[in-house]
């Protein structure tokens, strides 16, 4: 599992649990993966939209203008579910090594 | 780097790189990014940042559209120059061997690149209306100056033909300045064949700013391409050999070929302009 698709594996996660904007999705994973480009992270998310993993839509924030949200959808569920099996496999692995 | 000089050179790639509407999203999602300074820091730089969201077949689509339109008006405007592909020249107008009889090769680059350049940088419904960039205007008129000016050479040439060919340049006085009245016709030849660098140059240039700015900008280049097989024309019948044409007719054939190109170019300049 690349470093790639761990932060795919976040973002999808994030987006599992509630539609998010884009900004907020970069700031919060900027905490996780400081050493990680920006554009980089950028970068996943539009191709997760581009394999029809996500969609985004306009939305209306309270303090401000409208924002860009992005939204689980299509494929994404079912990407989401493949990463995070392979993620507690290699937890699993590593584990069994001792590995903490 | 400033974020002012950082989202320029970001928005000259995005909309080199990406398709016109992507590259708008990309750019308005980056000024909201870029406008944070946490993360701005980790943004790397502009050419980095947008290669990871261009679709390679797309690009790669582009950079072939790209060449050979660049190619179109490469191509024939450095051919007479010394060290050009000089069998390119030589054949430009000539239709003796041309895949389509009776076409000359001219004929091929002009099709191509203002078809291509009317096609790929095509309007959209939902393209926003925006006045006509100013430096666009101040172009043209420029290169309709030169097409007028390159008209008046052949009209001299047409009219007094002995005057360019024995050394009496009385109908561009300007010459006698320049050097003996001898050189007339090579100054001439000179001046027509140079005109074909700043030519090829603005026309290269203006489609990346078709690309990158506003897609009238291909008129420029239609124009360029118009104006340059126009200054061809009238060097091919400085330095032809040809003599088989008769003495009171020889003019007709380029003459023909001049309406032919300003014609073709001025129709393509109106339509890129649409």
């Amino acid at each position: 599992m690349l470093k790639k698709d761990l932060i795919e594996l976040c973002l999808l996660h994030l987006l599992a649990q509630g539609d998010r904007y884009g900004y907020y999705l970069l700031k919060r994973l900027h905490t996780v993966f400081p050493d990680t480009q920006e554009s980089a992270v950028y970068a996943l998310l539009r191709g997760l939209c581009r394999e029809g993993c996500l969609e985004q839509y306009l939305g209306q924030t309270s303090d401000g203008p409208a924002r860009k949200y992005y939204h689980l959808t299509g494929e994404g569920p079912t990407r989401y579910a493949a990463l995070l099996e392979q993620w507690r496999a290699l937890s699993a692995a590593l584990a069994e090594l001792g590995v903490e | 780097m400033l974020k002012k000089d950082y989202m320029a050179g970001l928005e000259g790639w995005a909309r080199w790189m990406l398709p016109r509407r992507e590259a708008e999203e990309v750019i308005a999602d980056y000024r909201e990014i870029a406008g944070d300074p946490e993360l701005s820091q980790g943004l790397g730089r502009p050419r980095d940042a947008v290669r990871p969201l261009a679709d390679k077949k797309a690009y790669r689509a582009w950079l072939a559209v790209f060449v050979v339109m660049a190619a179109c008006l490469l191509i024939p405007g450095v051919s007479p120059l010394p060290g050009g592909p000089y069998p390119v020249w030589f054949s430009l107008f000539n239709s003796d061997g041309s895949l389509i009889p009776g076409v000359p090769m001219y004929l091929y680059f002009m099709a191509v690149g203002i078809a291509t350049a009317l096609i790929w940088f095509r309007p959209h419904p939902e393209d926003p209306k925006a006045p006509l960039p100013r430096a666009v205007s101040v172009i043209l008129a420029a290169e309709l100056v030169l097409l007028a000016a390159v008209w008046w050479m052949y009209w001299q040439i047409a009219l007094y033909p002995d005057g360019v060919f024995t050394d009496q340049a009385f109908w561009l006085p300007v010459l006698v300045y320049v050097g003996p009245l001898t050189y007339a016709s090579h100054i001439l030849a000179i001046l027509l064949g140079w005109s074909s660098i700043p030519l090829t140059v603005l026309g290269i240039a203006a489609l990346v700013k078709a690309r990158t700015r506003d897609r009238r900008w291909r008129a420029v280049y239609v124009l360029s391409l118009a104006v340059l097989m126009l200054a061809f024309a009238v060097l091919a019948l400085l330095t032809s050999m040809d003599v088989s044409s008769e003495p009171d007719t020889w003019w007709i054939p380029t003459c023909r070929r001049c309406i032919e190109i300003t014609a073709i170019g001025l129709l393509g300049t109106g339509a890129s302009l649409c």
